[in-house]
């Protein structure tokens, strides 16, 4: 985790109302972490831990905690408690699990009504729940010239989605941009 | 007895929520398994094909729906059944009339109060666009509030379990109350949504005394 976010959960922590909002938003994602932490070392260096349901007074150092834990702990800091009236964010699947997408793209729908986000992605789990009229596509055109579209204007589009070929299916066939 | 699974099958984000919190702690007691999936983002051979498939491993299975514009219960879960042709008519929960009404059953004035939302008596007829309405102005997530909900929820019904047989003595007189103040209308669509509900909890094996949300909800002064 990098070291302005490090440093960045260190205050939230230690506010009591931003810790409770923070913990509420983790555990929704990730119901077996118990507590998070920032320890500060005398040369000022930061250390992220947490402490998981299954093990009493035991913490986990950042070396041990898996990636996807590490984002998306991130990716809720930067949605909730960045206050910079936008937020960019590539790629927010990565390293984790396909079941949490659903709620990851709940939360930054949640995190929207405050705040423009922008996210850019490759997966098709993330285009099925972000919804068609989140979707902008972005394609070259025969002269290798990016575009950008909305899916949603496209008629093509709407009758493959009434015969109910899903959003993510027309994406994983190239057929978005039709 | 043998290996027992359940799967509970909600809409969205905000029912699973619900279901996981609230309700899968309490149907853990009966099943060695019990989890709750959404499928409004599945198309419907799919929802069908899990059904038959939860049915040929011998798992048992409920699926919540929101009644929204359906005249009522009975016409939900037609509506349902044409749309879903593996699924059974027993195992369908309809929730009067969506999840955020359940959500807001049982708070009462303290906890209402320690939000700064109005208490409702009856809920059965809040609306999603109702519910984001009151959300307080300190609250800059609706998960977040959500969250908050649940967590009063379960802390309510500790204490409740610790106030124990007084608990259970004032829960039924006020239910006899509310039930006094009815009319006659209301009597029957109270009866109806009990019998509707308590059908599906008890083949469960839950008792609807200690189903209180369900119960808050169906009662209508």
């Amino acid at each position: 985790m990098g070291v302005i976010y490090l440093s960045f959960l260190k205050i939230i922590t230690e506010n009591k109302e931003r810790r409770r909002k923070l913990f509420n938003l983790v555990k929704d994602l990730l119901p077996f972490i118990s507590n998070l932490d920032v320890e500060k070392f005398a040369d000022k260096s930061l250390l992220f831990k947490l402490q998981e349901i299954y093990f009493e007074n035991q913490y986990l150092p950042a070396s041990l905690i898996s990636d996807g834990t590490i984002n998306i702990t991130a990716l809720i800091l930067a949605l909730y408690f960045e206050e910079k009236p936008l937020t960019i964010i590539e790629e927010p699947e990565r390293n984790i699990h396909p079941y949490l997408i659903a709620k990851v793209v709940d939360m930054m729908k949640d995190a929207s009504q405050e705040k423009q986000i922008i996210v850019t992605t490759h997966n098709p789990e993330i285009v099925k729940y972000a919804g068609l009229d989140n979707i902008l596509l972005l394609s070259r055109d025969e002269k290798g010239f990016s575009i950008a579209s909305r899916p949603v204007n496209k008629e093509e589009v709407k009758t493959f989605l009434q015969n109910e070929i899903g959003i993510e299916e027309l994406y994983v066939q190239n057929l978005l941009g039709i | 007895m043998g290996y027992r699974r359940l799967f509970i099958w909600v809409e969205g984000e905000d029912d699973q929520r619900f279901f996981e919190k609230i309700m899968e702690p309490k149907l853990q007691k009966k099943y060695n398994f019990v989890e709750t999936r959404r499928y409004a983002d599945l198309k419907k051979e799919k929802i069908n094909n899990f059904l038959k498939s939860i049915k040929a491993m011998g798992a048992d299975y409920i699926y919540v729906t929101d009644i929204n514009n359906s005249p009522c219960v009975s016409a939900k879960k037609q509506e349902t059944q044409n749309k879903l042709r593996n699924i059974d008519e027993d195992r369908i929960i309809v929730v009067i009339k969506e999840i955020e009404g359940w959500y807001l059953a049982g708070l009462g004035n303290t906890e209402s109060e320690k939000f700064k939302i109005d208490t409702f008596s009856v809920t059965d007829t809040v609306t999603k666009e109702q519910f984001n309405s009151l959300i307080p102005k300190t609250f800059d997530s609706r998960i977040d509030f959500l969250l908050e909900i649940l967590k009063k929820k379960i802390l309510l019904k500790y204490q409740s379990r610790r106030i124990g047989h007084l608990g259970t003595v004032l829960r039924s007189i006020t239910a006899r109350l509310l039930k006094m103040l009815t009319t006659a209308y209301n009597r029957a669509y109270l009866a109806m949504c009990l019998q509707h509900s308590t059908k599906i909890l008890v083949k469960l094996g839950l008792q609807i005394h200690s189903f209180r949300y369900i119960y808050a909800v169906s009662i209508n002064t």
